[in-house]
């Protein structure tokens, strides 16, 4: 039996394509259906500017098994239904990528509210929560994943500004963020998010064949996908 | 009227709080922030010393003693605490000369100590440089999360019938007849006895009563790694002279075997200063990467403490009748925890009739990461929130988010009580949502502030 970790768009991807050469592949993932990409869903300029993978997950009928793989030998699945123990040999680790923190992106100074890591602001905005008024975006590189957050927080609104610089930034504030410093500037914002890149999401070092984001670690689902199909042919 | 009004919930205000619960007293603590040990307390390396020098002093004393209480409060309270060991190594040939004066010094004061080959040190610890000379192993030294070590005593404490408020300054106090009347945000208690556990502010509160004194604040920076497994063990350069004030910090590792390196020690202006400097950073990993071949892999966090400086002491005393002073604390001040409660207590019998509660709860504390296969199917079957697992990194279930919003709606509470979150921010969000759901609402230190790392 194969089993596929992770459901969001690579581990979906791979099962459907299994399926299609015949082979039964089971998919776990600690949350259900679509990754991160269920939760660009929601919001309307991320669902536009993903909408091609989005769909594609959506309508997706691979059967999910909501578990969280602990360990791939032996096979270990923890789940509110128990701990399930078994072997399993193929594995496919499907487990995408995380944001680096705000120190590993070279954010100095406090650590007071208001700092988010992108993918922690974007879970937020799709929760609906609002995550400030004067925000402050600080990118260590350029990612088209930029330009709808830019769009979705001026619709709402807000005061954003994008600065894509290696340069260390220093954050100030009592108890929140009330300005940054960064290249010679001194920039007031209430809220400070961060992409420094993204890493692997392993944290279990599961072992198998490692497919999509967990290999790209980028919010460029082109390259993502591209990467899922060198795997499947 | 209380009995006991203790000021602040850092580590001794809440290991005071603790030990009293298990008396007939009527006992309230105050804190300024949103929950438990989160000032200096939360600025601190997590180490439970093996020693403080000199022996002589009260800081020293208390140490000593309050590390051979570890284990069982650990039991007791709940939290993890783990016994790693302390390498001090010889760097040099001097130092290398200096061991046998070192361990006999220690043996003197009461300290046990191992000498270490040079090959022994590089086994347990091979990423050490192959061109140290040996050392001395000090296996009482370990390692505790120390937000949650204060969270777990307050856990304790209110249990066992201690009222605590949160987001609750004191603004002044008033002599009432033999007790006091407490001003707070949060409106006035009265008590028959204060205790000052105020850390940073501790002069601002003892000046209330009358007693002068002056608490500098004194930084404290570290970097926090990703490699677990670096090193399984604490290792200090064996320092050629070393300094009154800091014993230098060290290449640490954290409650969850992360590394952890530093703390420095930089005056500061201000009690509110725990920024982190780039060069302060620089300066930690320029002086601690010479131990070792290479320097570990990835970096999870900065963050700075102030030490609550009042001379080179602890400050202990009653100044006036019915208020203590619990000030100064300063390294070791979390080993010491422990051993201030009990003298603290002691102080407290000659005005108290100190009666033992005939019953005193100790609340249950599930970790699911430290269970084995069977005790896992066995807490799921008992809730079924303990197979759904939130912090993949620390392995942390619904089941102990849930348990952790009950002391408080406080993301750092919660985060540092289960250690879920701490190693990369893939569950944060999801925190948020269940407190949200079960506590009402998230906040970070402070009243009004939002969230996160």
């Amino acid at each position: 039996m194969v089993v596929v970790v992770g459901a969001g768009y690579a581990g979906l991807s791979l099962a459907e394509r299994l399926r299609e050469k015949g082979f039964e592949a089971k998919v776990y993932d600690m949350r259900g259906k679509g990754g991160e990409l269920a939760d660009f869903a929601k919001i309307e300029e991320f669902r536009e500017y993903y909408s091609k993978y989005i769909e594609k997950v959506e309508e997706s009928d691979v059967e999910v098994i909501k578990g969280c793989v602990l360990s791939t030998n032996p096979f270990k699945v923890i789940s509110p239904f128990g701990l399930e123990v078994g072997r399993e040999n193929r594995f496919f680790i499907c487990t995408g990528a995380v944001d680096l923190t705000p120190a590993a992106s070279g954010i100095y100074g406090k650590r007071v509210a208001g700092i988010y890591t992108l993918e922690t602001a974007i879970r937020l905005i799709a929760m609906g929560k609002r995550i400030g008024k004067r925000i402050l975006v600080v990118a260590r590189r350029e990612e088209g994943i930029l330009k709808p957050l830019e769009n979705h927080l001026a619709a709402r609104g807000f005061d954003v500004e994008i600065l894509i610089t290696d340069d260390p930034a220093e954050v100030y504030g009592r108890m929140r963020v009330e300005r940054v410093e960064i290249g010679g500037r001194s920039i007031p914002c209430d809220s400070l998010i961060v992409y420094g890149g993204r890493m692997p999401f392993n944290p279990k070092n599961l072992k198998g064949e490692f497919v999509g984001n967990v290999v790209e670690c980028t919010y460029d689902y082109k390259k993502v996908d591209r990467n899922v199909q060198r795997i499947m042919f | 009227m209380k009995d006991v009004l203790i000021v602040g919930a850092g580590v001794t205000g809440s290991f005071i709080a603790k030990e009293l619960s298990k008396y007939d007293l009527d006992v309230v603590v105050v804190e300024r922030k949103s929950g438990p040990g989160l000032d200096q307390t939360k600025g601190c390396s997590g180490i439970i010393h093996p020693l403080q020098l000199p022996f002589r002093s009260l800081k020293s004393k208390l140490c000593l003693k309050g590390n051979a209480m570890m284990d069982a409060e650990a039991e007791e309270l709940g939290f993890t605490f783990k016994r790693v060991g302390l390498i001090l190594v010889a760097t040099n040939i001097l130092t290398f000369l200096a061991i046998p004066f070192i361990q006999l010094y220690f043996r003197l004061n009461g300290v046990v100590s191992k000498r270490l080959s040079k090959k022994r040190v590089l086994e347990m610890v091979p990423n050490l440089r192959d061109d140290i000379w040996g050392g001395i192993f000090l296996p009482t030294a370990g390692v505790v999360n120390p937000v949650e070590m204060t969270a777990s005593a307050i856990r304790f404490a209110r249990a066992n019938g201690v009222e605590v408020h949160y987001d609750c300054e004191v603004t002044g106090i008033e002599r009432m007849g033999d007790g006091f009347v407490v001003r707070t945000s949060k409106g006035n208690f009265e008590a028959r006895c204060v205790i000052n556990c105020a850390g940073l502010y501790a002069d601002d509160i003892a000046r209330m009563v009358g007693y002068e004194m002056s608490i500098t604040p004194g930084k404290g920076t570290h970097i926090v790694f990703a490699e677990r497994g670096f090193s399984n063990h604490l290792t200090v350069a064996i320092p050629l002279k070393p300094s009154k004030r800091t014993k230098g910090g060290g290449a640490l590792i954290g409650f969850d075997g992360k590394p952890l390196w530093g703390p420095n020690l930089i005056d500061v202006e201000s009690k509110e200063d725990t920024s982190v400097k780039k060069e302060e950073i620089e300066g930690i990993i320029e002086k601690f990467s010479p131990l070792f071949k290479k320097k570990p892999e990835g970096v999870v966090a900065f963050y700075a403490g102030l030490r609550s400086i009042a001379g080179s002491d602890f400050v202990i005393n009653q100044p006036v009748d019915g208020f203590i002073n619990v000030a100064g604390i300063q390294s070791p001040g979390l080993t010491a925890a422990p051993a201030i409660a009990k003298m603290v207590v002691e102080m407290l019998s000659a005005r108290f009739e100190l009666k033992k509660k005939k019953e005193v709860r100790k609340p249950r504390w599930t970790r699911l990461s430290e269970l084995d296969d069977e005790g896992i199917a066995k807490a799921i079957k008992e809730d079924g929130d303990f197979g759904e697992i939130v912090c993949l990194c620390n392995m942390v279930s619904k089941a102990e988010i849930i348990k952790a919003i009950e002391e408080g709606n406080c993301f750092d509470t919660v985060r540092h009580l289960t250690w879920a979150g701490m190693d990369c921010c893939k569950c944060h969000a999801e925190i948020m949502r269940i407190m949200e759901e079960r506590g009402g609402g998230v906040k970070k230190e402070m009243n009004g502030s939002e969230i996160i790392w």
